[in-house]
């Protein structure tokens, strides 16, 4: 029931944030922009459209899409999302391993296409993931290591919010902007350059997956974000009905905070290109490594020379 | 004893391997397959993992002077240290006396065997500072390889980087040390693996990967049976490689574009590669809960998940020379072997998903039965959808190997490349080494010799 509730609500809000985002960056550079639910009318609309397929691409090309949506799907079983509940309580080795997988499985996609720019654009796409993930492996164990602890659930109850959570969070921050896929990160998709990387071959309901497998994804780091990053909620006194409402609340709450801040960063940068990346993902990586090195403090270790 | 019976049957895919290469490949994979089913009863064993790296590293060349390097190889794992340096001592020797350009191999068997020798000497129990600062700065293991692999005395050079190893393991003892190692060799073999434009390159970097996480392997106390299996996983991705090199005819990946390979062998190619992700990650697990259940070094679980991750790296180059041709390109024949490679990738897939219910928490599980499910929900979905075959959307103007050469290794080089700048100053002291006459070194065996000699006495 509870993992119905997290897909239930993970395809519908993941396409309704990214209109909030469009209208919030429309709004940001003065105009009007698309109505909240416009991708998920695109998305609708991709459904219902022909499917095209080159005739120099493999048979990866139909299968990537909805493997990679379905994989993107599977992450919100591992985190709580609007109930604080989660499906499958498992490791967060397990949640990083399937974070990573999907990121992978859609810059594997545009090289499916057989398309030179779908493969320089999933060759980008290949880069960014190597920089900006050990940064999101790092700030997750933070956690883990403060909790002494494996399992999403009891990491999440023995939450601190402490210096080196703080820095966890800025840093999760940082990695969420990078991971957004949008400007100033849109690197794979540069429209001007690799005319849409990864995505330039596909069409109809291939391409629907593929842009849904990516919502996805960003909602599923948006959930991280709320509640396992930052997990705080007011306790309010009453009924489980209450606290479920209440915990609902901060959770939309903070997803509101998520898109904002990926607005901002869209409205306010220009696209990066790749060196600059880069240099981002350094900043992030030591500003990661310190959040490690605070919550590795009370680590005794028993290594004598 | 029981390890060294497992590794009897070893000698039957190097006997063969002089008849015929691809026959002695096959006889390897199916060979770990019935050790890690036998071994299932056994305990860990470092001498395993030893004589395993041997085997990946005598895996894919020259298969001619392979058993007596095998015999050779089994009885130093077995002899005690001062044999080891002994011998290596000795092949310094011969080194020297082969007039070729050895010199950085020669530069850090020298160091390893001072180092030994200072460590004994004094018996300093703090060897370790000595052996980090050792690996971690001045020891780029990827250039005695490529060394080795390049090397125009393959078969001698290879039985002795066997014993190098044997001598490196017994300084390896500590925890630390192995984690930098491995480490090392993991980081490296990415690097390598998204610079490489050789098949043979990249076969090499896919050998420092799986050499890193043996020894986390080891460190993690895993069972000896899922040795076998890292072991089994990694030789079966190199026999695609090697198949895919020999159907092409080239060394160099960036003509894999004018081949297509059939959706057979792509499918047992990216079982393959998903097998060598899923085994990659159970060991990145078990280094996770192992460092924070055990208190010792931490950074060896979040190292290895980050490795892990990395490790979707050699999907990308593997792919993109297995999946990626152009519509005018050849089909490459599958051959006996194409069509016998599905045994194994069966065989293995079964013992994957076996050990991960059998040693491993529930969690690997969990991962191979969610990317398993999402797999087949895709599969079903793919199926599903009515398409149009179209013309693909192209340029016209650009060549489209350049392009593909360009998107796919050109980045990564470019991003990268004050890591790939990076030089350690060894050049000069090789080339000064190299020109040591060969009888000077034969000083330090007969000191060695009458040390050892002397201390009996």
């Amino acid at each position: 029931m509870v993992a119905l509730i997290n897909f239930a609500i993970g395809l519908l809000l993941a396409p309704v944030l990214d209109g909030i985002r469009r209208k919030l960056v429309a709004r940001l550079q003065n105009r009007i922009g698309p109505p909240i639910l416009q991708t998920l009318y695109d998305i609708i609309k991709l459904f219902r459209k022909e499917t095209l397929i080159p005739e120099n691409s493999n048979y990866l090309m139909r299968l990537l899409p909805p493997f990679s949506f379905f994989l993107s799907l599977s992450i919100l079983l591992l985190i709580p999302t609007v109930i604080p509940e989660i499906p499958i309580d498992a490791s967060i080795v397990l949640l990083l391993h399937l974070l990573v997988l999907s990121a992978f499985l859609i810059a594997l996609s545009g090289s499916a296409s057989n398309n030179p720019y779908g493969i320089a654009g999933g060759s980008r796409e290949i880069v960014l993931v190597a920089i900006i993930e050990p940064s999101l492996v790092i700030t997750m164990i933070v956690f883990s290591l403060i909790s002494r602890e494996c399992i999403v659930s009891e990491i999440i109850s023995h939450y601190k919010l402490n210096v080196a959570t703080i820095f966890a969070l800025i840093v999760f921050i940082l990695i969420m902007i990078a991971e957004s896929g949008r400007i100033p990160f849109d690197i794979a998709e540069a429209e001007s350059e690799v005319s849409g990387g990864p995505t330039i071959e596909y069409s109809g309901k291939l391409l629907a997956f593929l842009k849904y497998s990516q919502l996805i994804r960003s909602f599923a780091l948006f959930a991280i974000f709320a509640n396992y990053i930052f997990p705080v909620i007011i306790e309010v006194q009453g009924s489980e009905i209450v606290a479920y409402a209440v915990f609902s609340a901060f959770f939309i709450v903070k997803l509101i905070i998520c898109v904002i801040i990926i607005s901002l960063a869209e409205a306010l940068n220009a696209r990066f290109r790749l060196f600059e990346a880069l240099k981002y993902s350094v900043v992030i990586l030591i500003l990661s490594l310190i959040a490690l090195t605070l919550a590795l403090e009370p680590i005794h270790f028993p290594i004598t020379f | 004893m029981l390890e060294y019976v497992f590794t009897i049957p070893y000698s039957i895919p190097f006997l063969l391997a002089f008849k015929n290469k691809k026959l002695s490949c096959i006889a390897l994979a199916l060979i770990n397959i019935i050790n890690i089913i036998l071994s299932i009863f056994t305990q860990n064993q470092t001498l395993t993992l030893l004589l395993l790296v041997s085997m990946i590293l005598i895996l894919t060349k020259k298969p001619l002077d392979l058993s007596w390097i095998t015999a050779v190889s089994i009885g130093v794992l077995l002899a005690p240290p001062e044999v080891v340096v002994a011998m290596i001592l000795l092949f310094l020797s011969i080194t020297l006396g082969l007039k070729k350009k050895h010199g950085r191999f020669l530069v850090y068997s020298t160091i390893l065997v001072v180092l030994y020798l200072v460590l004994s000497i004094t018996m300093y129990d703090g060897g370790i500072a000595f052996l980090l600062l050792f690996l971690a700065f001045i020891f780029p293991a990827h250039k005695v390889l490529i060394d080795i692999y390049d090397s125009d005395y393959f078969s001698y050079i290879l039985l002795s980087s066997v014993i190098i190893l044997k001598l490196a393991n017994i300084l390896l003892e500590h925890e630390v040390g192995s984690i930098t190692f491995s480490t090392l060799m993991i980081l490296l073999g990415i690097f390598t693996s998204m610079k490489s434009k050789r098949f043979s390159e990249f076969a090499y970097s896919l050998h420092l990967f799986t050499i890193g996480f043996l020894v986390y392997a080891v460190l993690v106390r895993l069972p000896e049976a899922f040795l076998y299996t890292i072991v089994s996983v990694h030789a079966l991705s190199i026999v695609i490689i090697s198949l895919t090199s020999e159907a092409i005819g080239s060394n160099d990946m960036s003509d894999a574009t004018d081949y297509k390979f059939s959706s057979f062998l792509s499918t047992i190619s990216f079982i393959t590669f998903i097998l060598y992700f899923v085994v990659v990650s159970i060991i990145s697990e078990i280094a996770l809960e192992h460092s924070l259940h055990e208190h010792i070094i931490l950074p060896v679980g979040i190292i290895s998940i980050f490795a892990s991750a990395i490790s979707l790296v050699f999907f990308f180059r593997i792919y993109t020379f297995i999946f990626s041709s152009t519509a005018e390109a050849k089909n490459i024949s599958e051959g006996i072997l194409g069509k016998v490679l599905a045994f194994p990738v069966i065989i293995l897939l079964a013992i994957v998903v076996y050990e991960s219910i059998t040693f491993l928490s529930i969690i690997n599980t969990l991962l191979l039965m969610i990317i398993s499910a999402t797999l087949i929900i895709g599969l079903l979905a793919s199926v599903s959808i009515k398409y149009k075959i179209t013309e693909p959307w192209l340029l016209g103007y650009v060549d489209v190997k350049d392009i593909k050469l360009y998107g796919e290794a050109t980045p990564w080089i470019l991003v990268f490349s004050k890591v790939y700048k990076l030089r350690i100053p060894d050049e000069k002291l090789s080339k000064f080494i190299e020109k040591v006459h060969p009888a000077v070194g034969l000083i330090p065996l007969i000191i060695f010799i009458l040390m050892e000699v002397i201390k009996f006495v």
